[in-house]
């Protein structure tokens, strides 16, 4: 047990200084000037990523821990226990600068406001036999949450809110073929929801007038995704992931409502229209290198195609200059050997880095964030723990970001 | 699906009985319907008017100005269906709806601008005379008998929408250039006025802001200017060049005012296209819509003391105020901007009267007051506000033809450093004009 610890701290203290080497590492979204529609974090979210790959950068093409790995590359369905659970919750926390009507011209902020998001990211399960193997997820990967505004003064006030969230309901599908090959698709049946609510309210000694602007949309979608994995050795396993473009299109309600009730005038302009959001397709390869028993590493880079991104929202095209960037992330992974109530486990220390261009092409921002990960794993059970901490640079405004993911596996027969 | 039925009947309407509507539309007719109730109480039935048909309890009608303000003074309830009507057949706006309702964005401007261009060759030219900030066009609507050519006919400007928020100053300049080319066939009157002027349109002056309006705070009032302290915008018209930066109560120097002036007179691309379209024609006259008010001013707006023709420009907004007041008894009062409304410096209609007295005019369109809506107005009632004001409008395109511009001095603004002052100076021959004093 000692010796364990011994190892522990020294994997902990190679790999914070391979960071260190590698300077300081990122994470999160710049928003466009007042997109309401960007997720919180980064535009660049592909799948739900599970605690132990947060960890190492968000690398998730090439190797899997549940089943929440289906969501970008089902193909690693086959690396799976021949059943297995997950589910998985997170912390997302991300300072923005302009959006909406903040830092846009109607209220200005001293430093960047910033808002925390508690949720649950995905449940998924996952069944092998044989040469096939299947998975079920549902994963909220995407919020549209804003720091809510509150400003006024005697007489005045202002107030904003705006949340809304994705949800994604997957079925993956994975067949083993010759020469280490894997193949896998995956359905997903996507549905976003966003509300926004401003509200105005002036009020002197002869009237109250009150301007409202509510605005909400469900929009629904589907689209494939799939990979393709080769077990090169029993060591190295590289791994091709496709996301197909889709269009994610709904109702959109918005109802602009100017009252004085003291003189009966109530103005309503009410608008009902078909919202669309054009996504685009993604590819990406990734390679997952088991260095040692003990120690391994896993690398992505996903090439998003932004610059075909499309809105149209209330009948009318938004303009999104945007072009396509290439994220990439990796990590390292160490698992110490140890004993938990005089039962063998292992202890994963995992450190990453990732690299995460957003997509707005007037102003290039990128978030840089470092990852961390830990956990427990015991014969059945396995609890990871991982936090990603991003900082942004190129819109000067040196915006964060941070995510910790708290996932649990369990699986009925280990592998 | 009423509307629609209803749009039928009256498009058929109008094949089977066009000399009424056609006789109509040459004083700017209107359909209306009044309750079949009211319409009996009032004797309608034996006054004369065009009846149209009745559906659901109501009767429609074709009616005129006056027989619209006939209506009024009866106090019988009258709906104008005309735009709904229209709108259901069809013929009305093409892209209007969306989060702004009726009225018009940017996007759905240019759309239905270029339907007018497409519709009406020879008539309508649709021209690109300047591009945001933003990158969205500045688009003006020119009318005449040929828009491709420039034949040095006087020329008339009507813009709107230098404030995003004032949509309802988009609507009445762009009807007006509908009105004109739908009826161009259908009356001598206007067909006169087409062929003898250039009419310049120019709905939105200030596309950025707009947008911004529409799609995120529905108050906002400048353009889109990043400002170099973190605020936003500048206000277009305070940003003129004549009078600019006279003092700081008719604008601002601060960046975050509402009534911020910019940074240097035609900094903006929105001026800088009107001052570019003005100078490039033979422009006699002007209008810039704003609301709210209901009121029509004239320089100057920077100063109190009175601009050197204010008798004139006193006799032309008090001609208008009463074609307005005669379509349905709106009250649009009138008077030198400054003492009328407040004071304001670097606005459009002060430049555009500074450069050889073109007549200029400020019309703040309805409602009165706040607690009628402000920059609001109900859909229903954009009709209603363009038609009103349609006779001011065809009145100051007739007085500019008639009336060439005297050649005289351009006035200018001289000021020291201690003590401002202004002085009309002499710069292109023709009599001095008096010397002004703040």
């Amino acid at each position: 047990m000692e010796s364990g610890v011994k190892r522990s701290r020294l994997a902990i203290a190679v790999l914070a200084g391979c960071l260190c080497l590698c300077g300081a590492a990122p994470a999160q979204l710049v928003l466009g000037q007042y997109e309401d529609e960007a997720p919180l974090g980064t535009w660049n979210i592909l799948g739900s990523a599970a605690a132990a790959a947060v960890g190492l950068g968000g690398a998730q093409f090439a190797r899997a821990w549940d089943g929440s790995a289906s969501l970008v590359n089902p193909a690693l369905l086959l690396t799976l226990p021949r059943l297995s659970a997950s589910i998985s919750g997170s912390f997302t926390g991300a300072s923005l600068y302009r959006y909406s009507l903040v830092n846009t011209g109607v209220v200005q902020s001293s430093g960047n406001p910033s808002v925390a998001v508690v949720g649950v990211d995905q449940g998924s399960v996952a069944l092998r036999a044989g040469k096939w193997a299947l998975a079920a997820v549902v994963a909220g990967p995407e919020s549209y949450v804003r720091p809510a505004i509150s400003a006024g003064s005697a007489g005045y006030e202002l107030t904003f809110d705006q949340t809304g969230q994705l949800r994604i309901f997957h079925a993956g599908v994975a067949r083993r073929l010759p020469a280490g090959l894997s193949l896998g698709v995956g359905v997903n049946f996507a549905a976003g929801r966003l509300e926004r609510a401003t509200v105005e309210r002036a009020a002197d000694a002869q009237r109250v007038v009150t301007i409202t602007a509510d605005r909400s949309e469900r929009t629904r979608g589907f689209f494939l995704n799939g990979g393709l994995t080769w077990e090169a050795t029993g060591r190295l396993t590289a791994a091709l992931i496709v996301r197909s473009p889709y269009v994610r299109k709904g109702p959109g309600r918005s109802l602009l409502r100017y009252e004085v009730p003291v003189a009966g005038t109530d103005i309503r302009i009410d608008a009902e229209a078909t919202n669309s959001y054009r996504q685009p397709w993604v590819v990406g390869a990734g390679v997952s290198f088991r260095i040692t028993e003990a120690w391994s590493l896993a690398a992505d880079g996903a090439f998003f195609g932004w610059s075909r991104y499309g809105v149209t929202s209330f009948e009318e095209p938004l303009p999104r200059p945007f072009r396509n960037v290439l994220r990439v992330g990796g990590g390292v992974e160490h698992l110490a050997p140890s004993r938990l109530f005089g039962k063998p486990v292992r202890i994963p220390f995992r450190v990453g880095f990732s690299v995460d261009p957003q997509p707005m092409a007037t102003v290039h921002s990128s978030y840089f964030a470092l990852t961390f990960g830990t956990g427990l794993e015991l014969a059945a059970l396995a609890v990871d723990i991982s936090g990603g901490f991003g900082r942004e640079k190129g819109s000067g405004r040196s915006l964060k970001s941070g995510k910790i993911v708290l996932s649990v596996r369990y699986v009925a027969k280990p592998s | 699906m009423r509307m629609t039925k209803l749009a039928a009947i009256f498009l058929a309407a109008l094949a089977i009985v066009p000399a009424s509507v056609v006789a109509a539309s040459e004083e700017g007719a209107e359909i209306v319907s009044v309750a079949k109730t009211d319409f009996a109480a009032a004797g309608l039935g034996r006054r004369g008017l065009d009846r149209l048909m009745e559906k659901s309890g109501r009767v429609y009608l074709v009616v005129s100005p006056g027989e619209m303000s006939a209506l009024a003074v009866l106090r019988v309830p009258y709906a104008v269906e005309t735009p709904g009507l229209l709108r259901a057949a069809g013929q009305g706006v093409s892209a209007a709806g969306g989060l702004n309702g009726a009225y018009h964005s940017a996007y759905e401007l240019e759309t239905d601008l270029r339907i007018l261009e497409r519709d009406h060759p020879g008539l309508a030219s649709v021209r690109e005379i300047g591009e945001t900030l933003e990158g969205r066009k500045i688009l003006a609507l020119k009318i005449s008998d040929n828009a491709a050519a420039d034949e040095g006919e006087p020329a008339v400007l009507f813009v709107g929408c230098h404030h995003a928020r004032e949509w309802i100053s988009v609507e009445v300049p762009f009807l007006f250039g509908k009105r004109l080319l739908e009826s161009y066939d259908l009356s001598a009157k206007v067909r006169d006025l087409v062929n003898s002027s250039e009419i310049w349109i120019v709905p939105i002056a200030n596309p950025d802001g707009l947008e911004y309006s529409i799609h995120v705070y529905r108050y906002w009032r400048k353009n889109r200017r990043a400002n170099a302290d973190g605020t936003f915008g500048v206000d277009i018209n305070r940003n003129y060049g004549f009078a600019w930066d006279f003092d700081d109560i008719g604008s601002s120097g601060q960046p975050g005012s509402d009534v911020y002036r910019g940074t240097a007179p035609f900094s903006e691309p929105e001026t800088a296209a009107i001052r570019d379209l003005f100078a490039s024609r033979d422009f006699r006259a002007m209008i810039s819509f704003h609301s709210y008010s209901q009121v029509i001013l004239y320089p100057w707006g920077f100063t109190t003391a009175a601009a050197p023709d204010g008798p004139g420009l006193d006799a032309v907004a008090a001609a208008m105020s009463g074609l307005i007041r005669d379509v349905r008894g709106t009250v649009y009062s009138y008077g030198q901007a400054s003492r009328h409304l407040y004071v304001t410096n670097g606005d459009t209609a002060d430049w555009t009267y500074s450069l050889a007295g073109a007549p200029s005019f400020t019309i703040e369109l309805p409602p009165a007051d706040i607690d009628q809506g402000g920059f609001f107005n109900d859909e229903a009632a954009i009709g209603a506000v363009f038609e009103e004001n349609l006779p001011a409008m065809l009145y100051l395109t007739r007085y500019a033809i008639d009336h060439p511009l005297p050649v005289r001095p351009r006035i200018r603004i001289r000021r020291d450093r201690d003590k401002p002052d202004i002085s009309p100076r002499p710069d292109r021959g023709g009599r001095p004009a008096p010397r002004l004093v703040r």
